[in-house]
């Protein structure tokens, strides 16, 4: 049954029975109308919130105001507009889409609210949407259903359909309006991808009308309101001319959905239901009646938002406002501003390290030992902004101004007014202890001294300085401007102020940061640790590097462990082992043919020869490689075998990081491996992947591997427990 | 004009910190880096070498004098990109090839009356990016296309073009002539070898003599106290450690091919014995006496006074004499007190004039309205790590090197009295005198 002015009452009463008392008086008090003369204003303003978002109390809310604005002769024409700073509207209340996914979504109760948009749209007088700040899903939809659009020129406004990141589509009314009014191509690209527009680029492709100044928004609005209103021009939808040559031509559509769909199964390996199911709704409903098309839309919204897919994603989504949240330590403690930074060491690291602060704002003096090496670091820098100012995403005076941020220097000369140091150099304790003894000497006593190790312990290094307390790791990954998880490691005697300051400023310069405290490898190495000796050793049983590259890109890893082996570099990978083994003992124990590798020079992508043979930037397989490395008999490995050798000694050594307590919770693991690998984002992460599986199936698994193929698979004390008690890593899933 | 007296002011004025890029011929390695970031480059590692707290500077005033088209006050832009907060004022001065002297000046002002305590001052110049101007045709072709209405008109005026029109005039060299007399400043430099019957030979040797000593200086290490080195744009991939000018082997056989350049048939001043254009930059750190001291910070030297005086445009490069001897006056000194001099090396006829003046009773009772000469100018203590000719001149910030390089010999010498002075195009001298205790 349809939503309807008839029966709006009654459908106002069912829907209350699912809300909270007060929902609906809220909704009441934040949308609002307002008449200007002969102009209808509705006005978007979260009650107490800082946001507004489509909560089915606020869509019922709408609706009620556009029977009011139909039963009102005077109106003329109707402005939608936010009150809120930086917020159009961020879109669907997610917790609702959440309630959906236990099953309570029909079709028919989305289309319910799908009605509210459609009436809207059915107004007979014209209506603007008025766009400034955050334009997500849900209210680019309510922007697409108003016959003109109107955008700030502010960066805050950004517009999109976001779905899509959340394994869902966009459901009322977004794959319908959208093509209707850009075209096939741009539908496309903005709902498969989730990218947002500013105003300037949505008025490029027609997205919106027009682009003014955030200070005369509303103004504007209402002068062209009252326009429209004395022409009484209602919006006629009209495809640009480009997309209807294209796709006039014969087999024209079809060529673009083709594409498409190849460019999605490339990208997802077809593990990601939505991109999939976004193209066949287009598909079957482009150019066709709306409602029908509304109807197809509702129907794939409701299946894929019960997918385990969409149900991980959104787990994310969680995660990442989380860690918004966070501040990385309890209690009240502030972490400080970084207005001025150093970095010692102008490798790969510092120069990326240098680059990122560089482009937020913060002024950083490189020190490294030789002048060559600090030109190596303004070089990268110089190249990642180049490339901005090439794709116009930078300014070239906005280049300069970025480039004149990173100092260089071989000295210690201008560390003494820094607010935090981050030490780059090469793993070696005795280096970094010589050089956080050097920093501590010559920085201020409010300095605080991080490291980049990725294995090294800090409370090691922090022995070195006379304030260990000012001492904290920081940890990027690399390259440092695309990797997005920055592992902030708390030593035995770091401060609550160090965490929360590397904490805060990780999250200011776009990172996602997790606390881990100071233990070998941390959280992301540690568990590669073993994932990539595992990936040795399946080489040495004769599997191929492409087959098994292949295997674990299909189960969702960015890239697969041979890959990641050539890339982060052999003679790397094998230290990290080595101190890793040194730590843990025989179960990190590493193959040792990956040493022979490194010694040859076959050093991975960097040397153009490492597990496989790179050449302009094209990478082939070595034909010898397995005979190079020693294997002498292949066995039979199947798919699945590879997949559960190489990531259930991840689960397992995951499970010991939980049980020694390095993290603050179960899902920073998750954050870790999700940002700082690339773990399956479609899979949760590792562990809501190993509660998936089952810690049961896990153990029993481990114990079988244990028994064939050596005890580095012995199942650790954790997940046995967890086994045995029936228990998963994410407790909480059980409580509600 | 009166002078600049330190010990009249409410507070005597510091130099904390001196540092410069290398100073590199115009069109060799520094051809690529602009003014504004040549400046940025001094800036921030004066402030680093004297580890001050950016927090802790009241303004920023740096000397140019070929005012790039993109920064017209390049002293603000300096001042933001060298990471200065928006609250920091900044402006820029120009008096010719005192123009970082004139920023000097200007701190000395302001910190001695008390408006300011620390100040960042300096000087920069690009001469690889001085403009180049269209001449007046096609200025007025430019004008009509912009202002005619109508396409005719417009279609008329282009078809009265001539591609000669796009000659450009090199600002540089227009830059270099002084408008009142019409004389280029080597010709005024001419003018000096005539007045005072100083050879080509007698030029030559001071040029070798410069370079020698330059490049001594160098193999020495004394300039690493104020040469910072850089990494040099846009390429990243070639390191400026040193100045590039000074030639080693730089003989009296060399100079001698080379062809007079202002007059070809009596000249005597050519490219090897006058000084190069040149890129470079230098600023300087100057706070009262007390806040450096109340800071724990080492005082480079303090500066007693200084003058700007006035001379006949084409005779320009006695602006030195003029000055000195105005400022030595005002401060109740003898010359004899002064233990090691700064003179700018615009051109070897034009030091040596200024040395002859300096001892000469008829040039100072005709000129200087003294009874007697300042006294000997003795080559020991003038320019004793060379200068201009082999170092370069770049116009805006030659003057802050002066005062850097004379102080830092000033410590190493442990002498007290040194004297920066140099001439100005149109017709000027400068003179600072600095003290150490």
């Amino acid at each position: 049954m349809e939503l309807t002015r008839e029966n709006f009452k009654q459908e106002v009463a069912t829907f209350k029975a699912g809300f909270k008392e007060d929902a609906f008086s809220i909704a009441e008090k934040s949308l609002t109308l307002e008449k200007k003369g002969n102009i209808g204003v509705i006005s978007f303003d979260q009650y107490q919130e800082k946001a507004n978002k489509l909560s089915t109390p606020n869509m019922l809310r709408l609706f009620e105001l556009c029977l009011q604005i139909e039963q009102d002769k005077s109106i003329e024409a109707v402005v939608v507009i936010s009150r809120k700073p930086t917020i159009f509207i961020a879109g669907a209340d997610i917790s609702e889409i959440q309630r959906l996914a236990r099953g309570e979504a029909t079709t028919e109760s989305l289309m319910k609210l799908q009605a509210v948009f459609t009436f809207l749209e059915s107004l007979s007088i014209p209506v603007i949407a008025a766009i400034h700040g955050a334009c997500m899903g849900g209210g680019t939809e309510l922007a697409l259903a108003c016959d003109y659009r109107m955008a700030s020129d502010g960066p805050e406004t950004k517009i999109a359909l976001p779905e899509v990141l959340l394994g869902v589509l966009p459901g009322w009314g977004g794959t319908q309006r959208m093509p209707r009014l850009v075209g096939l191509e741009k539908s496309l690209d903005l709902i498969l991808t989730g990218k947002s527009l500013d105003g300037k680029r949505a008025k490029k492709i027609g997205l919106v009308d027009k682009v003014v100044p955030v200070e005369f928004l509303e103004e504007k609005a209402l002068a062209w309101a009252q326009d429209l209103a004395r022409t009484k021009k209602k919006r006629s939808y009209e495809t640009p001319l480009k997309d209807r040559l294209l796709e006039s031509v014969p087999g024209g559509k079809w060529v673009i959905f083709d594409q498409a769909k190849k460019q999605v199964m490339k990208q997802t390996k077809g593990n990601y239901p939505a991109p999939l199911r976004i193209i066949e709704t287009l598909r079957k409903t482009y150019g066709g009646d709306l409602e029908k098309g509304l109807k197809v839309e509702a129907k794939a919204f409701t299946d894929l938002v019960v997918t385990p897919e969409s149900q991980c994603l959104i787990g994310i989504f969680y995660l990442q406002e989380k860690v918004k949240k966070d501040k990385g330590v309890e209690g009240k403690i502030a972490g400080k501003d970084i207005k001025r930074a150093g970095v010692v060491g102008a490798g790969v690291m510092g120069g990326g390290i240098a680059q990122l602060f560089a482009a937020k704002g913060t002024r950083v003096r490189m020190k490294d030992i030789q002048w060559d090496a600090v030109a190596k670091g303004y070089k990268a820098a110089h190249k990642i902004f180049q490339k901005l100012v090439d794709k116009k995403r930078m300014k070239p005076n906005e280049l300069a101004n970025a480039m004149e941020r990173i100092e260089g220097s071989v000295d210690y000369s201008g560390f003494s007014h820094l607010d935090l140091v981050v030490e780059a150099v090469v793993e070696s304790l005795e280096i970094k202890k010589k050089i956080f003894q050097e920093l501590g000497e010559k920085v201020s006593s409010e300095t605080i001294l991080a490291t980049n190790t990725s294995s090294l312990s800090i409370s090691e290094i922090a022995k070195a300085t006379k304030d260990p307390k000012r001492v904290v790791g920081m940890h990027f990954f690399n390259p440092v401007d695309k990797m997005p998880l920055v592992e902030v490691i708390r030593g035995r005697e770091t401060s609550d102020e160090a965490v929360a300051t590397v904490f805060q400023y990780a999250k200011k310069v776009g990172k996602t940061p997790i606390v881990v405290k100071d233990a070998p490898g941390f959280v992301v190495n540690r568990i590669l640790g073993p994932y990539l000796n595992e990936a040795v050793y399946l080489l040495l049983e004769g599997v191929s590097p492409t087959r098994m590259d292949s295997v674990m890109e299909k189960f969702g890893m960015p890239m697969g462990p041979i890959t990641l082996l050539d890339e982060v570099g052999l003679d790397v990978a094998s230290k990290v082992s080595h101190v890793l083994h040194q730590a843990f003992g025989e179960r990190m124990k590493p193959p040792s043919v990956i040493d022979l590798v490194a010694k040859e020079g076959r050093l991975g992508k960097k040397s153009g020869k490492g597990i496989y043979l790179h050449s302009n930037g094209k990478r082939e397989e070595d034909s010898d490689i397995l005979n190079k490395m020693g294997v002498k008999a292949v066995k039979e490995i199947s798919d699945d075998e590879i997949i559960k050798r190489l990531t259930y000694v991840m689960v397992n050594e995951a499970a010991r990081i939980v049980d020694e307590g390095l993290v603050r919770d179960v899902s920073d693991i998750d954050i870790g491996m999700i940002f700082g690998t690339g773990f399956a984002p479609f899979r949760g992460g590792l562990l809501r992947y190993a509660d998936k599986v089952g810690p049961e199936v896990i153990v029993s698994e481990l114990d079988i591997l244990n028994k064939t193929l050596g005890e580095r698979f012995q199942p650790c004390q954790y997940l046995q427990q967890l086994s045995i008690d029936g228990k998963k890593f994410y407790q909480e899933a059980k409580a509600t | 004009m009166k002078a600049w007296i330190g010990k009249t002011q409410k507070t005597r004025v510091a130099v904390v910190s001196g540092v410069r890029t290398p100073f590199a011929k115009a069109g060799a390695k520094l051809k690529n880096c602009s003014a504004v970031h040549l400046g940025v480059s001094a800036v921030r590692e004066t402030m680093a070498r004297a580890e001050w707290d950016y927090n802790k500077v009241d303004e920023v005033v740096m000397g140019n004098a070929g005012t790039p088209a993109d920064a017209a006050n390049i002293s603000r832009v300096i001042s933001l990109r060298s990471g200065f907060s928006e609250s920091v004022p900044a402006y820029t001065v120009h008096r010719n090839c005192a123009s970082a002297m004139e920023a000097i000046a200007q701190g000395c002002l302001k910190i001695g009356a008390g408006l300011a305590e620390t100040m960042v001052v300096g000087g920069t110049e690009s001469m690889s990016n001085m403009p180049l101007i269209f001449g007046d045709e096609m200025k007025e072709l430019f004008a009509t296309l912009n202002f005619s209405k109508s396409n005719v008109e417009k279609l008329e005026k282009i078809t009265q073009f001539r591609p000669q029109w796009l000659k450009p005039i090199v600002s540089i060299m227009e830059g270099l002539t002084d408008p009142i007399s019409g004389l280029n400043m080597g010709q005024t430099a001419e003018i000096l070898a005539r007045d005072f019957h100083i050879t080509r030979t007698e030029q030559d040797a001071f040029a070798v003599r410069s370079h020698q000593r330059t490049v001594e200086a160098q193999h020495a290490g004394r300039f690493k106290d104020e040469v910072a080195p850089m990494v040099v744009e846009p390429d990243y991939s070639e390191i400026l450690e040193t100045d590039v000018g000074p030639r080693e082997g730089q003989s009296m056989e060399s100079l001698a091919k080379l062809k007079p350049f202002f007059d070809r048939e009596n000249g005597t001043v050519t490219p090897g014995n006058a000084c190069p254009i040149t890129d470079g930059a230098v600023a300087l750190l100057l706070m009262s006496e007390e806040k450096a001291k109340a800071e724990g910070k080492e005082i480079l030297g303090t500066i007693s006074g200084f003058t700007f005086s006035g001379c006949e445009p084409k005779r320009m490069g006695m602006g030195p004499i003029y000055s000195s001897a105005a400022l030595l006056d005002e401060l109740g000194m003898d010359f004899s007190e002064v233990e090691l001099v700064e003179l700018n090396e615009a051109f070897a006829a034009q030091v040596l004039a200024n040395q002859k003046a300096w001892g000469s009773d008829k040039y100072a009772q005709e000129k200087l309205g003294r009874k007697k000469a300042l006294g000997e100018l003795k080559d020991e203590i003038l320019n004793v790590n060379g200068g201009a000719i082999a170092l370069g001149h770049p116009v805006g910030a030659t003057g802050a090197r002066l005062v850097v390089t004379l102080l830092n010999e000033m410590k190493r010498r442990k002498v007290h009295k040194g004297l920066a002075t140099l001439c100005i195009g149109g017709g000027q001298g400068a003179a600072f005198l600095l003290e150490r205790n």
